[in-house]
């Protein structure tokens, strides 16, 4: 049974691993930020256009979350900040950078660009410029396994979905009724929030009556955890745990990674 | 204390024996070829044809 904790300290013995584990979500982590170092490059000699929101400090997250899920088979649903999202999940680099480049070869046939990276064959979902757009995707996905196997009686259909979403985005309405709804309907889906503590330009504090976000789960009966946004192996523990439980048909949890960040990077 | 997500892995594996720094080194350059490698396969990609403007916009038969 998960349980709530505060912020734990980057210890060695929560987050067990060995060495292939590592080295695994190592490749990862470094793919999601050669490429971003990449974009920025591209993007400051003008050979990328409109907007670009990285990944970079981040990559614990989706590195830590997406490889604690099957590939191509589980979901996974993103918001504007998705390219590393999109890597994780197994969308070929060269996929994404062309989508970037606004190429026909890219995974969104150019016509996406930046926030809409999106694969089928991979189960990413998107992709979403509009802030919360994501989450009542995501929540139907998870909705479609759960009437797969409960209500058509597949067994097999135990996918898990993976919604990311930013603190901005739990202050929309969305955000509230996919919540109630997965917990009533104990959908497969892991909620994670990447706290960086701003939405956009807006200050989370200043927006927010109750910024510890993970404490709002509580409401809908919903196991809520804060994690080290920072810490690739707290993130992976807490993360197999949540998917186990969704795929186990015990329900949805609410994951806050919390990103404080010392400075701002570029958005 | 490093704030770094992928200096506090390497860091960890390190310390535990998992892997050493020329290892995890040759990962990183191994993931920049990938990473040229894309970005050159983008650079010499087509632009999408301009026949496909109206296209996925209504549902198509």
């Amino acid at each position: 049974m998960v349980q709530e904790r505060t912020l734990p300290k980057f210890q060695a013995q929560d987050g067990q691993i060995t060495r292939d584990e590592g080295l695994l979500l190592y490749e990862d982590m470094v793919l999601g930020r050669l490429f971003e170092d990449k974009c920025a490059e591209m993007y400051y000699r003008g050979k990328m256009f409109g907007f670009v929101h990285l990944y970079n400090g981040q990559e614990a997250i989706s590195t830590g979350v997406i490889r604690a899920m099957r590939r191509d088979y589980d979901y996974v649903c993103s918001t504007y900040r998705d390219h590393v999202h999109a890597l994780s999940a197994g969308v070929p680099p060269r996929e994404v950078m062309a989508e970037l480049f606004g190429k026909a070869t890219g995974c969104s046939k150019g016509r996406g660009g930046s926030m809409h990276i999106f694969s089928e064959p991979h189960h990413l979902l998107g992709g979403f410029a509009f802030v919360a757009e994501g989450i009542p995707v995501a929540t139907g996905a998870a909705f479609t396994s759960k009437y797969h196997r409960d209500g058509l009686g597949d067994p097999n259909a135990d996918q898990v979905t993976a919604c990311f979403f930013g603190d901005g985005a739990c202050n929309n309405g969305q955000f509230f009724e996919c919540l109630n709804m997965a917990a009533l309907w104990k959908l497969p889906i892991i909620y994670v929030v990447e706290n960086n503590k701003w939405a956009i330009g807006m200050a989370h504090e200043r927006a927010t009556s109750q910024p510890e976000i993970y404490k709002k789960a509580s409401v809908f009966g919903m196991p809520g955890i804060e994690v080290d946004g920072m810490d690739v192996l707290a993130v992976h523990s807490v993360a197999q745990e949540a998917v186990a439980r969704a795929r186990a048909g015990e329900g949805p949890t609410l994951i806050e990674a919390d990103l404080s960040l010392p400075r701002s990077l570029p958005r | 204390m490093t704030r770094d997500p992928i200096k506090k892995l390497v860091t960890y594996m390190t310390e535990q024996n998992l892997a050493d720094t020329e290892e995890l080194k040759a990962i990183d350059q191994r993931i920049q070829d990938v990473i040229n490698d894309a970005v050159q396969f983008a650079q010499t990609s087509p632009d999408p044809d301009p026949s496909e403007l109206h296209r996925y916009i209504f549902a198509e038969d």
